[in-house]
């Protein structure tokens, strides 16, 4: 299956290693170093899902956690469901099976859209509340049925077959994030010799500088990362956690981190592994260097699959090497993607 | 989970190693028998459950096992300090940046 | 009060929903009321709306610090049930239970209250002796409940892990069939509009700083939004805050305020259909029409005002739940937070008078308050009402705790005991 919407070199996906993926069915191509939307986006697969109500088509948005619409169902064993993971957060491996979570009979043709756009306008926000009352008794059936609309994923229905680990860990600092201001705070802190922990979502560190041509004491800013995680690898007192994302800071500097030790290997880790690590960490002190979100503009039928953040499509034009489809529309106001776009637009000259 | 010195150990341990044990400094009655009902009654049930500084009494349960009293800001959790059975408190007033 | 249907919402629609009435009035608070109800929650609502409602007083004022139901009443696992040990709780939560059925009617406000079943588990052999207990002394006071044994469990949820390997094995539970849950916050709503409705007024963002007393009795209250109101009776409904209400009116209660901690997962398909509880292993669960998994935990044991606790409570309870479904090991959790419930020694609720006259607090419903709102409005309602406890709420007297007759339901408490 030809990958439709990929750009022919640069990026940081590895094109020696294809990898093969379902979603909704259908099996298609990706390469290591992808993520599931990435593929997706690449394979031309622009309807992930459907909107709670209006049952509206709704494409990819973003590149990262704050993805909206590609709310997916992972796994290809009962026991090795999991629901609601985010296509922007999934690294792709060989073998992995996806569904998405709305649409009925699928996400292309939604039936439930019918009945939405004839009784859409009777149902505002919290409608709920001001029927269903008649008769008294009658609740319960109304109830059966709202439950069947109700939640996107779904549970395993067997008991999960994973092992998982925690530690419990101090550290002099724990930097949450490894963009460039994480990373410089780490190499800081590391020079001086105190004990760090850098934590950071993604699969490769460096996060923005990841995303885009920018140059860096006069070279290019991945050579940088690459040269501040090499040194930072140097020393025993740091320790260097990819794929770790740090959910909680609760009192007195006591937080904690997911980390994700083999979700882009396989649906399951190998017998006798840990899948996941819970790090229950103490530290002197705490740095948020968690960038932000960028916000999407506001404007009429700004949720038509296609529609993007600019931030995303610089990750996936220069990182993820996925292409504007014909009928991209861009949200330029943040982050200025326009030289991206026009280096891409050169090359498909 | 808060971060508890325990002034036995002399050193911080994490809050799992301890039981909260409600509030300190509370005087059992000298004559028992010649209480009223009220006093009594006072003393095993009323509290003065503060919004703000809390003298309260934590046991080292999984550790050296010795109870020990804390000063604690119950609405930011903020530990002021912690001092021997036996011991007064330190700090009996917010400080001037906190009182508003 | 403008009716709410199923032909008003299509009729509205015709109007793109721009002409509702709205929900409740946003009044200045006047110089004096009947009644001054402090506390804007689920109990406090429903307190103002049986006042006008059934004893015709309508010059009353909630006054409430924050926003209507911001409190307890967003934060609870939403549970209804009145399985309760002794007659005099038991008679409590039951006349609370009575008044859920045909709640949503009574306020023309879908509280979707769900009469699904509530399971408390039993892991010991002393478990099930309790259980036992508990539902004969529910028999014979008239309350729905039943002993079930291992079976029997597994039939109502049979996602549950009822092996006989468990750490810790299911060996039966009670199960009171004509408990569920409801949607708290439509039911704060639900008795705020109904209670507007009828002239109560609401007065939010307006907390209260003191309480005026003159000869050793209430006058009103003191607000740091709009000063002075003054009320022939004050009804102070504040849960947690309890303790900070009575030392302005210079008394201490017998109340310790804990965090109780909340989570949920996120929005998945239908797969729990009742309510498990389960005290031994410290965790209980349900499921939303929304489709989150909604976990409720045991009290923090140190005294807390924050809203939160600490997170190896949140720990010990998915540890519990995973212990009871392992099924649910891969679903990611989505949001937590917390409340402050007064705790009182006998996990018994006080509503009463109290050492300054024409000054009563509604409190120390603890970890059981949501259930009870209904029933505990009403009761509160009457002693207001009439300036005497209602015969419901005679044993729950804050002065049990100088003469000795506590009624200790930390049994049927549940988790947070």
């Amino acid at each position: 299956m030809t990958q439709t919407n990929r750009l022919n070199n640069g990026g940081r996906i590895d094109r020696g290693q294809p990898l093969s993926f379902q979603f909704n069915g259908r099996t298609y191509q990706g390469y290591k170093g992808d993520t599931l939307a990435s593929a997706l986006l690449a394979n031309g697969v622009n309807v992930v899902g459907r909107s709670f109500k209006y049952s509206r088509a709704r494409g990819i948005v973003s590149a990262g956690a704050e993805e909206p619409n590609a709310v997916f169902q992972l796994g290809a064993t009962e026991a090795t469901q999991v629901p609601n993971v985010r296509a922007t957060q999934q690294e792709l491996f060989d073998g992995l099976v996806s569904q998405p979570t709305s649409g009925w009979p699928s996400v292309n043709f939604d039936f439930m859209g019918i009945f939405s756009k004839v009784f859409g306008r009777a149902l505002p926000p919290g409608f709920y509340y001001k029927t269903f009352m008649f008769p008294q008794a009658a609740w319960e059936t109304y109830e059966k049925y709202i439950r069947k609309a109700a939640g996107l994923g779904r549970s395993p229905r067997e008991k999960d077959v994973d092992i998982y680990d925690h530690v419990n860990q101090h550290t002099d600092v724990l930097i949450v994030g490894a963009g460039p201001a994480g990373l410089s705070a780490a190499l800081s802190a590391a020079r001086a010799g105190a004990r760090v922990i850098l934590a950071d979502e993604q699969s490769e560190m460096g996060g923005s500088l990841l995303n885009g041509h920018d140059v860096l004491n006069g070279q290019p800013a991945t050579e940088w990362v690459q040269s501040v995680l090499e040194e930072l690898a140097g020393y025993d007192h740091v320790q260097l956690l990819p794929r770790a994302t740090v959910n909680g800071y609760h009192d007195h500097n006591f937080l904690t981190i997911h980390e994700r030790l083999t979700d882009h290997l396989g649906d399951r880790a190998a017998p006798y592994t840990a899948r996941q690590r819970l790090h229950r960490v103490r530290a002197k002190w705490v740095i948020q260097a968690t960038r932000a979100h960028e916000r999407p503009l506001v404007y009429g039928n700004n949720e038509v699959p296609g529609r993007m953040i600019s931030s995303a499509l610089s990750t996936y034009i220069n990182r993820l090497c996925r292409g504007a489809g014909p009928s991209s529309c861009i949200d330029d106001h943040q982050r200025p993607c326009l030289p991206d776009c026009l280096r891409l637009a050169r090359r498909r000259a | 989970m808060f971060y508890i010195y325990c002034p036995y150990c002399g050193e911080h341990r994490e809050e799992e190693e301890f039981h909260a044990k409600g509030q300190a400094h509370l005087p059992r009655p000298e004559n028992p028998d010649e209480c009223s009902d009220e006093e009594w009654g006072n003393y095993l049930y009323f509290r003065t459950n503060p919004r703000g500084l809390h003298h309260e009494i934590w046991v080292h349960a999984t550790g050296c096992r010795k109870f020990f009293n804390a000063t604690r800001d119950t609405q930011t959790y903020e530990i002021k300090e912690t001092y021997r059975m036996g011991e007064a408190p330190r700090v009996t007033q917010p400080s001037v940046t906190e009182q508003s | 009060m403008q009716k709410y249907s199923g032909f008003g919402l299509l009729k509205h629609s015709l109007t793109y929903h721009e002409n509702w009435q709205r929900v409740w009035r946003n009044p200045k608070p006047k110089r004096k009321y009947d009644v001054i109800i402090v506390g804007g929650g689920g109990h406090g609502l429903a307190t103002a709306y049986y006042l006008a409602k059934v004893h015709n007083i309508t010059n009353v004022a909630v006054v409430e610090k924050g926003y209507l139901g911001g409190g307890n009443t967003a934060r609870n696992t939403t549970i209804v049930r009145s399985n309760y040990l002794w007659d005099e709780a038991a008679l409590l939560y039951e006349h609370a239970m009575k008044l859920w059925e045909g709640m949503s009617q009574d306020l023309n406000y879908n509280v979707m209250f769900s009469q699904r079943g509530v399971l408390n588990l039993g892991h010991t052999l002393q478990d099930m002796r309790d259980i036992q207990r508990r539902v004969n002394a529910n028999r014979l006071n008239g309350i729905d409940g039943e002993v079930l044994d291992t079976q029997g469990v597994q039939e109502i949820v049979p996602i549950m892990d009822c092996s006989a390997n468990a750490r810790y094995p299911v060996l039966g539970a009670s199960w009171q069939p004509r408990a569920g849950v409801a949607r708290h916050d439509a039911v704060a709503w639900g008795y705020a509009r109904a209670a507007d409705a009828i002239g109560v007024d609401l007065i939010q963002q307006c907390e209260v700083d003191d309480i005026l007393i003159e000869d050793g009795a209430a006058i009103g209250v003191s607000t740091k939004q709009h000063g002075n109101i003054y009320g022939s009776r004050i009804g102070c409904v504040v849960a947690g805050n309890s303790g900070v209400l009575a030392k302005m009116a210079g008394f201490e209660l017998p109340i310790e305020s804990h965090p109780l901690q909340a989570l949920v997962s996120e929005p998945i398909r239908p797969i729990l259909d009742t309510v498990v509880m389960s005290n031994h292993v410290h965790g209980y669960i349900s499921q939303s029409d929304k489709g989150d998994l909604v976990i409720g935990a045991g009290i923090d044991g140190y005294n807390g005002y924050g809203q939160r606790g600490s997170y190896p409570t949140v720990e010990h309870t998915l540890q519990a739940i995973i212990e009871m479904f392992p099924i649910f090991s891969r679903v990611r959790m989505n949001r937590q937070w917390g409340g402050i419930v007064d705790t009182c020694p006998d996990a018994c609720p006080i509503i009463s008078d109290t050492p300054v006259e024409n000054l009563f607090f509604n409190c120390g419903w603890g970890t059981g308050g949501f259930k009870a709102t209904p029933g505990s409005g009403h009761v509160f309602a009457a002693t207001l009402a009439k300036g005497v406890a209602h015969e419901l709420a005679k044993p729950f007297s804050m002065f049990r705790f100088h003469n000795g007759a506590l009624i200790d339901e930390h049994g049927a408490a549940g988790v947070a005991h």
